[in-house]
């Protein structure tokens, strides 16, 4: 089974588009990491993800706020790390209570910031700036859990034209 | 004397009344529990022994380690409560109870799975009667705890384990120089109210403000910290 794909998106559209086709994949529980710099997408990503689970009102880059939770048949639990500095922060919120739920989904912008903290399986997406308007993006199951989403993303044929 | 104890450290919740002794009244609550269904259940419970609030004497709780939403929903009601009924407050740490309960001698391991497949676990010994920490609650991996024990050797040291967890068994038997016991949930109800009881006896109550839950997390930082009352008070461990 496939446990890594990569695309290359053209613009923010079709981000957001990759985001809701895995939206609509995703099994209740799954914990997505996502790593990449500052305007690589990762929030556009997150706002297809919650558009593919039929979540109204669009989802924004928490400002202040380190989780966000947004109901749904699925909820989705929306983690922006941006503004932590140490791992230990997550800590003081209850992570695990979000982490090794079954119920949502969990989406965590800046993942690479609690490398410890991290479920023993969990999909990884990485994003990179490839110009102004091009993002490479890299998906890779950690743990046979999210195996099954990239195979079905695969074999849909979708994002085939952008599958590099 | 009448206590309520409060246990919302694991999946599932127990609400109780009773004393030292006996357990008067128990009811479970279902995982997930949120704080608006506790008041509820405990009403109900009461109203069933027709017992009024004002015939409680004291609240007892239980401080985890557990899950971190769960110990928060629990200690917020028994603060509360307390705080309200003028009563006393008494954080008791789960595994300290279990060891404390437990009518036997030996070097022990308290355990109760946490998530992402670790484990809590305290290590203890008892002698005389007297129960020791060797050292705090900690999250560890199966092999963690298997690493824990060699500090042991040649001493045996038995795993305590509550019977909604008895699968572990399996992978414990393997452990060399290990037995286990599995605690039903009278004992860990039991065991609650009776260090609960020790404690008021004792004049050790704490306080309603500054009373926090016992918090163990894989990065070993610890949020809270329990109450200073530790067990070792009681006859101090040496190193640990
Ligand atoms: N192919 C593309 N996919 C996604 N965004 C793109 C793309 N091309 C250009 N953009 C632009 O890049 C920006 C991405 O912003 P976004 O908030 O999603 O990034 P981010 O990774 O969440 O940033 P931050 O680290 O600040 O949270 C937007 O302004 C968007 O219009
Ligand atoms: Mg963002």
């Amino acid at each position: 089974m496939a446990t890594a794909l990569s695309i290359v998106t053209q613009n923010y559209e079709e981000t957001q588009k990759l985001g809701e086709e895995l939206g609509r994949r995703l099994p209740p529980g799954s914990v997505v990491a996502l790593t990449g710099q500052l305007g690589s997408g990762k929030t556009t990503l997150v706002q297809g993800i919650g558009k593919g689970l039929g979540i109204r009102p669009l989802i924004k880059s928490p400002s202040f706020v380190i989780i966000h939770e947004y109901s749904g048949s699925v909820p989705l639990y929306h983690f922006d790390l941006y503004r932590i500095a140490h791992q230990e922060e997550i800590v003081f919120l209850g992570y695990e209570d979000y982490f090794y739920q079954k119920k949502g989904i969990v989406v965590i912008e800046w993942a690479e910031k609690i490398k410890d903290l991290l479920p023993a399986e969990y999909l990884r997406i990485e994003l990179e700036i490839v110009d102004l308007s091009k993002r490479k993006i890299g998906l890779r199951a950690y743990g046979s859990f999210y195996g099954k989403v990239i195979e079905e993303m695969r074999k849909r044929g979708l994002f085939c034209s952008f599958l590099v | 004397m009448l206590l309520l104890g409060i246990d919302t450290s694991a999946k599932k919740g127990i609400l109780c009344l009773g004393n030292r002794e006996k357990i008067l009244a128990r009811k479970t609550i279902s995982a997930g529990l949120s704080s608006g269904e506790l008041i509820p259940a405990l009403d109900t419970l009461m109203k069933k022994k027709k017992i009024r609030k004002e015939d409680l004497e004291a609240v007892v709780v239980s401080l985890g380690p557990g899950s971190f939403t769960g110990l928060r929903v629990g200690l917020s009601l028994a603060k509360s409560l307390a705080f309200v009924l003028k009563i006393p407050l008494v954080g008791v740490a789960t595994l300290d109870s279990w060891v404390f309960f437990l009518p036997r001698e030996g070097i022990f391991c308290a355990l109760r799975r946490a998530y992402g497949g670790k484990f809590y676990a305290g290590f203890y010994e008892k002698d005389q009667g007297k129960t020791a920490k060797i050292d705090e609650s900690r999250f560890l991996s199966f092999n963690g705890i298997k690493g824990s024990l060699e500090r042991f050797f040649p001493q045996k040291v038995t795993f305590l384990i509550p019977t909604e967890e008895r699968e572990l068994t399996t992978e414990l038997k393997k452990i060399k120089n290990t037995s286990f016991l599995l605690l039903d949930k009278i004992f860990l109800i039991k065991a609650l109210l009776r260090l609960g009881a020790e404690r008021l006896k004792t004049g050790k109550i704490d306080n309603v403000s500054s009373l926090s839950p016992l918090y163990v997390s894989p990065l070993e930082v610890r949020i809270g910290r329990g109450n200073k009352d530790s067990l070792n008070e009681e006859r101090g461990y040496p190193g640990g």
